[in-house]
């Protein structure tokens, strides 16, 4: 254990489960501890405590078969909740990245053996981790993934609004399901690709539509993951298909004049506003993101590039594309690499 | 003259440019003057209808030049022809010339070498097939007052005006003219220190590059000297030789499925964030337009240049429905004193406004 820094490897979600929660134990702040000893074995309770903040974070392996409904999945489920009770409790949010789908019952993959090629970064802050699952050839709806959960720097937020220090990201690059809210059969089995504890929480498409009720989302033009700035609905005029609640005001890129990258890091919301005009679909800013950014693959930039900040930060970020067997449409963020 | 500032008022387009000019000479430690000693481009653009003041920083030397567009040589009550649509429609303007000069002839007493220029034809007209009278334009420039917003500072200028309305001219628009010099720049370029933003909120006429008869009367959105200059869908569209009769289009509100971007944005200059109120702490956030050294336009257009040169500190976009309003001002953190003044301005023929705030304090 080294705590704050980057990792890689190749490991099963019970195992990179363990590794997040270990490590973030392991950072010299001492703010992260184990929430509840009883949960292990592929599920872990990561507690944050950093004077009258506290903040519960647990990761789950979901190795059983979960209709979502439309398609069917297992994967990783992360909870924030601000209370614990032998499991989340008090308020909590979550979304499930079920990178091992298919379209039918019968998904072949255990998660308990099958391997997931990781990328990680952990710090006090928290964690941003990127992995590709071991392809098979009966799951058929195979993704790569993101999951970010981060803390902000309570000093770097734009104001003063009560609602805790931490936001969640998460995108799988193929199946990024949100079955109706109003049906509790599907609480813990939503993608939600935004959690901002405890204001709301958000998919893609659903928001946008603003129609949290509808059953599904999970067919292809309507669930699947789309790359950030490339759909449009000329009815907003804004991007259907880009994530609620966050912004990517611009895409890292490589610049043909001088070759360095410039890019605007995500900002994250406090609230969702859908007007007439969807362009920007939130305008309550009240922090960047400092663990990942997005980037897009047609400047010169390429996966595996290492961006670093000007002297003197010594900050610098991995640039990934990810794929999946199933999917030929990446996942393409950076990952903080250095501190 | 008061030289660096803030105006507003109404000035026939000649006195307009003659507002800019000695300003701009009358700002304190001015590095602008007057470009020769004799000839018609000097002291006033009444006479002969154009001006020109010239730039000078140590080696840095450029000439900007303003000519007024009053129509047709022949038929002066009749403006130029900047467009035809391939199939019904003409279109015969008056308005404003804009450019960048390289040089000057001394000899002749007038600009010379590249010469980079816009047309913004804030008095337009289209027209069916019918007689002469159908294309007349009406308006003379002499008189017709523009009520302007103007911004000066050694850098440069940002202007903003409405032309007095004629009911003939049915694509007339307001219409904004930015001339900025950035010396703050990404990488050394070579290339000058200036950029210009030109936008007529109702219709930009881009004639065919290849038709001589166009030149100096197409609407470039973006003048960067010597590098490159650029419209809207003509170059997002790589299509230079057909003649664009673009509506003008708010940032980020058009899209083409095919290729993935904005297909009416600017190219050459990027919004990535125009100026929003947060409903949270009333603030108003957005980020500078990005001026680039050139454009790039691959499959994927979302984005059409990558070679970012420098950020403009005279103006920026906004968007109308989180709270910002005409006549808001919108100021800078302390200690900086710097404040914009918000305009949502366009004219009786067009439905679509030009949402920018121009600097009003430094």
């Amino acid at each position: 254990m080294a705590g704050v820094g980057y990792y890689t490897g190749a490991i099963t979600l019970p195992n990179l489960i363990d590794k997040i929660a270990d490590e973030l134990n392991t950072v010299a702040s001492t703010h992260w501890s184990n929430g509840d000893a009883a949960w292990s074995a592929g599920k872990r309770c990561c507690k944050y405590v950093n004077g009258g903040e506290t903040m519960y974070v647990a990761l789950e392996t979901v190795n059983t078969q979960a209709a979502l409904p439309t398609y069917y999945g297992k994967g990783l489920r992360i909870t924030f909740s601000d209370a614990w009770s032998s499991g989340p409790s008090g308020n909590k949010q979550q979304s499930f990245i079920a990178f091992e789908a298919k379209t039918a019952t019968g998904i072949a993959g255990d998660l308990t053996t099958m391997l997931i090629t990781y990328y990680l970064w952990i710090e006090d802050a928290g964690f941003c981790v990127m992995g590709v699952p071991e392809s098979n050839t009966t799951d058929n709806l195979q993704g790569s993934f993101i999951a970010v959960a981060e803390r902000y720097d309570p000093n770097t937020k734009e104001y003063s609004d009560g609602s805790g220090n931490f936001y969640g990201y998460f995108r799988c690059n193929y199946i990024e399901q949100n079955a109706d809210r109003t049906s509790p059969t599907y609480d813990g089995l939503r993608l939600e690709n935004v959690m901002r504890p405890f204001r709301y929480i958000a998919h893609a498409y659903k928001e946008y539509s603003n129609t949290p009720t509808t059953t599904y989302y999970g067919n292809t033009t309507n669930g699947q993951y789309t790359e950030i700035h490339k759909s449009w609905d000329a009815a907003y005029f804004g991007h259907s298909q880009d994530p609620v609640g966050i912004e990517f005001p611009k895409l890292a890129i490589k610049s043909s004049g001088n070759g360095k990258v410039y890019y605007c890091k995500p900002v994250v919301h406090n609230s969702i506003t859908l007007y007439g005009f969807r362009h920007e679909t939130s305008f309550d800013p009240i922090a960047l993101s400092d663990l990942f950014m997005a980037w897009r693959p047609d400047s010169g930039l390429v996966d595996g590039d290492i961006i670093a900040l000007p002297s003197p930060s010594t900050k610098k970020y991995l640039l990934k594309s990810l794929n999946s067997v199933d999917k030929a449409t990446p996942l393409y963020y950076g990952i903080k690499y250095n501190a | 003259m008061a030289g660096k500032g803030f105006y507003t008022g109404a000035l026939p387009i000649a006195d307009l440019i003659n507002k800019i000019c000695d300003e701009l000479k009358a700002v304190t430690g001015s590095s602008w003057s007057e470009p020769d000693s004799s000839g018609d481009w000097i002291n006033d653009a009444k006479t002969a209808g154009h001006r020109a003041l010239k730039y000078t920083n140590g080696d840095e030397v450029i000439y900007i030049t303003f000519e007024v567009i009053k129509g047709d040589i022949t038929y002066p009550d009749y403006g130029v022809k900047i467009a035809f649509d391939g199939v019904t429609y003409y279109y015969y303007a008056k308005g404003l010339r804009f450019g960048f000069a390289a040089g000057w002839d001394e000899l002749n007493h007038k600009p010379s070498g590249s010469w980079m220029q816009t047309f913004i034809a804030y008095y337009t007209r289209s027209y069916s097939s019918g007689g002469t009278e159908s294309w007349r334009v009406s308006g003379n420039l002499d008189t017709a007052p523009i009520d302007y917003w103007l911004w000066i500072e050694d850098n440069g200028f940002a202007l903003m005006g409405i032309p007095e309305h004629q009911s003939m001219n049915n694509q007339s628009g307001a219409f904004m003219l930015v001339s900025e010099r950035n010396p703050n720049k990404e990488y050394n370029d070579g290339m000058p220190y200036f950029y210009a933003y030109a936008r007529q909120s109702n219709v930009e006429c881009n004639g065919s590059r290849s038709n001589t008869a166009y030149d100096g009367y197409r609407h470039e959105c973006i003048l960067r000297p010597w590098t490159y200059r650029a419209s809207t869908r003509k170059e997002f569209y790589a299509d230079p030789n057909k003649d664009y009769i673009c509506d003008y289009v708010a940032i980020h509100n058009s899209w083409d499925a095919t290729d993935l971007g904005h297909q009416d944005d600017p190219v050459g200059i990027e919004f990535p964030k125009c100026a929003i109120k947060s409903s949270g702490n009333g603030k108003v956030y957005y980020v500078k337009p990005i001026i680039h050294n050139n454009y790039s336009v691959g499959a994927y257009k979302h984005e059409t240049a990558f070679e970012p040169i420098f950020q403009s500190e005279f103006f920026l976009a906004w968007r109308p429905d989180t709270g910002i309003v005409q006549g808001d001002i919108l100021k800078w953190e302390s200690p900086s004193t710097r404040q914009y003044l918000v305009f949502e301005i366009g004219s009786q023929q067009s439905i679509q406004k030009l949402r920018y705030a121009i600097k009003y304090q430094d």
